[in-house]
């Protein structure tokens, strides 16, 4: 539900909402979330931090609708999960995903890449793409292919291929897991100004906690819980 | 960026594979598009040479399916023929696939009627016809003088007997030209079956409708047993050789189709579970499974579809050189219509679909989740 103030502004929805989240692997011997409550607000970063294993991915797969709970429910702006008729199509408007591993396509060159999300809907978004590959520096690189840059210049190809499709919500995954100090810090800076100009929400996982206390908020988790 | 532009870089991703996939299509497809082309030529030019000689029925023997019907006392037959309405001549032919000389390939010996109209679409372009149904001589086609290297004045040796070559004559049936000709009776005594034809040709009046020919078919079936009437074209699609070469063909397209769809499904397999990653990263990025499915079908597509084209241009070359062959001049004439490329393009996107349906199926049913994962 929508609860729309005077002027027309959402007010106190959240964007995501979970609720008891529950996730398990190998006919439910390995837990990997026990019950997973969860708010965040529109435009919040959240930083997501635990130690190995204790679920982090396993909530961001859920909340990018990449997996199915057990059980527990999602809500997307007030709408469940289980309720939107085309899952893809939610992916595809409203979530950016980044992960430690970048999971660039070899064979296409950094503009293809990122306009594969775009390929889809079949619209023309050459320009929009150079437009995002300017904003995170590689617009110089457009024929290039994803061997022959180094990691941080792949982990920016991969920002600009998860903003591509205007997302509200940007879902990154041990972003900077991957890379040398300087590069890490040239991407959170990215991914923090990229985030302000365009008004996204950002969960991230991490595990350095220098990151995790630039976030307005900080999530940590283990077992398979949000324990504080 | 398009569905079709991505298909096109991972089909070239793997070049040797993808050229082996290819090559194992084109050769199955050459393979289809040389025999129907020849085996459809084939039966065209036997229709040529009815054609060409205006012959509206013809009678033979029942159980004769060879390419050469058996032989039948024409006195027996003749007479009721003529009594029918609307019949204007009848000619005997009797003729055989004959080896002429020592070192070339067997060649069609036709023996005519004398004074009949079968004669009268040949063209002479040297030397004379002969000149009584007693006369021991050949006239030869354009072809068999070629293939044979004979011409006016030289001698053939048909079953022992020697035989001038009088004239060379040019006929529109590819059959004929590349065939030996003599009188009837000559063919007669030289094959040691006199009184005897293998066909009757029937020619009817102008004023004949086809009607008029079906009921001439109808009564002659009744009071003589043991014959065929047919019109030339039944003749022909009757023909035992033409049969075999079209079933050649269709057995053929069946295995082609079967090993090239085959080939592109292994392909497709191997690829879709190299690419897990990939492909959970396309779900993940908003992609419907349709469209992943699309991606993976276009893929197998556009390998049977090259494999389709470069397999018709080798079919080409393949029905040619058959063509050229010696044991083959004269006797076919590869057809090949745009129909028929169509349809061989149509069959190669057929196998495309078949052999990436279930690779599709499969990259579809892709976790996402458990792909991202993946080392
Ligand atoms: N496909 C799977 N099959 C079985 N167990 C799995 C599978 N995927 C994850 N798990 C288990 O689920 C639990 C949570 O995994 P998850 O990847 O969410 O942890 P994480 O917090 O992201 O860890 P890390 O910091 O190492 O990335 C782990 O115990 C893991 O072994
Ligand atoms: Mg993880």
């Amino acid at each position: 539900m929508r609860h729309d103030d005077a002027r027309g502004y959402r007010v106190n929805t959240p964007i995501l909402t979970t609720k008891k989240l529950t996730l398990s692997f190998d006919e439910g011997r390995i837990h990997a979330l026990n019950g997973v409550d969860l708010r965040v607000e529109e435009g919040e970063f959240v930083a997501i931090t635990g130690p190995s294993g204790c679920g982090k991915s396993s909530l961001l797969h859920l909340l990018a609708a990449l997996e199915e709970p057990d059980a527990g429910q999602r809500w997307f702006r007030g709408c469940a999960y289980e309720d939107m008729d085309d899952i893809a199509c939610f992916r595809q408007q409203h979530i950016g995903l980044v992960f430690q591993a970048f999971h660039l396509l070899p064979t296409l060159n950094v503009l293809d890449n990122v306009l594969l999300p775009a390929v889809p809907t079949g619209r023309q978004m050459a320009d929009h793409a150079c437009d995002l590959l300017q904003r995170v520096g590689m617009d110089h690189r457009l024929q290039q292919y994803p061997a022959q840059l180094s990691g941080g210049e792949r982990q920016r190809v991969a920002i600009a291929r998860a903003l591509i499709n205007q997302p509200d919500i940007l879902l990154a995954d041990e972003p900077t897991g991957s890379l040398d100090s300087v590069s890490a810090g040239y991407v959170l800076q990215l991914l923090s100004e990229l985030r302000q100009s365009m008004g996204l929400t950002m969960l991230m996982v991490t595990h350095d906690t220098d990151i995790a206390r630039q976030a307005d908020r900080q999530i940590c988790m283990r077992d398979g819980r949000v324990i504080a | 960026m398009t569905l079709w532009m991505l298909a096109w870089h991972n089909i070239r991703r793997r070049p040797a594979r993808s050229a082996l996939t290819i090559a194992a299509v084109a050769i199955g497809i050459a393979a289809v598009v040389a025999l129907t082309a020849i085996a459809w030529g084939f039966e065209s030019s036997w229709q040529q040479a009815n054609d060409a000689r205006a012959t509206d029925l013809i009678v033979t023997r029942q159980a004769s399916q060879n390419t050469m019907p058996s032989p039948f006392r024409e006195a027996d037959v003749r007479p009721l023929l003529m009594q029918q309405a609307h019949v204007q001549q009848v000619a005997g032919l009797l003729s055989e696939m004959l080896s002429v000389s020592e070192d070339g390939p067997p060649a069609f010996v036709f023996g005519w009627e004398y004074g009949s109209y079968l004669w009268q679409h040949l063209e002479l372009v040297e030397g004379r016809w002969p000149a009584s149904a007693h006369e021991q001589v050949v006239v030869i086609g354009t072809l068999a003088a070629q293939t044979l290297h004979k011409g006016v004045g030289d001698h053939v040796d048909i079953e022992g007997l020697t035989f001038p070559v009088v004239g060379i004559f040019r006929s529109s049936a590819l059959v004929e030209n590349g065939a030996l000709l003599m009188t009837l009776r000559q063919m007669q005594q030289t094959m040691d079956k006199p009184g005897k034809v293998n066909v009757l040709n029937i020619q009817l009046d102008a004023s004949a409708s086809e009607t008029d020919e079906a009921q001439i078919q109808q009564h002659v079936r009744q009071q003589l047993h043991g014959y065929h009437v047919l019109t030339s074209g039944e003749l022909v699609s009757r023909n035992a050789v033409v049969r075999i070469a079209k079933a050649m063909s269709q057995v053929t397209t069946l295995i082609a189709g079967l090993v090239g769809a085959l080939m592109v499904f292994n392909t497709m397999l191997m690829s879709v579970s190299e690419r897990r990653r990939e492909i959970g990263l396309l779900l993940a990025v908003g992609w419907r499974k349709a469209m992943v499915m699309r991606l993976i079908v276009s893929e197998s597509v556009g390998l049977a579809l090259t494999g389709g084209a470069l397999g018709i241009l080798a079919g080409f070359v393949l029905a040619s050189v058959l063509e050229m062959l010696p044991l083959m001049r004269g006797k076919i004439d590869p057809l090949f219509s745009p129909w028929f490329l169509l349809a061989v393009l149509g069959l190669s996107v057929v196998l495309g679909m078949a052999g990436g349906l279930l690779p599709a199926l499969n990259a579809a049913r892709t976790s996402p989740s458990q792909a991202l994962r993946g080392e």
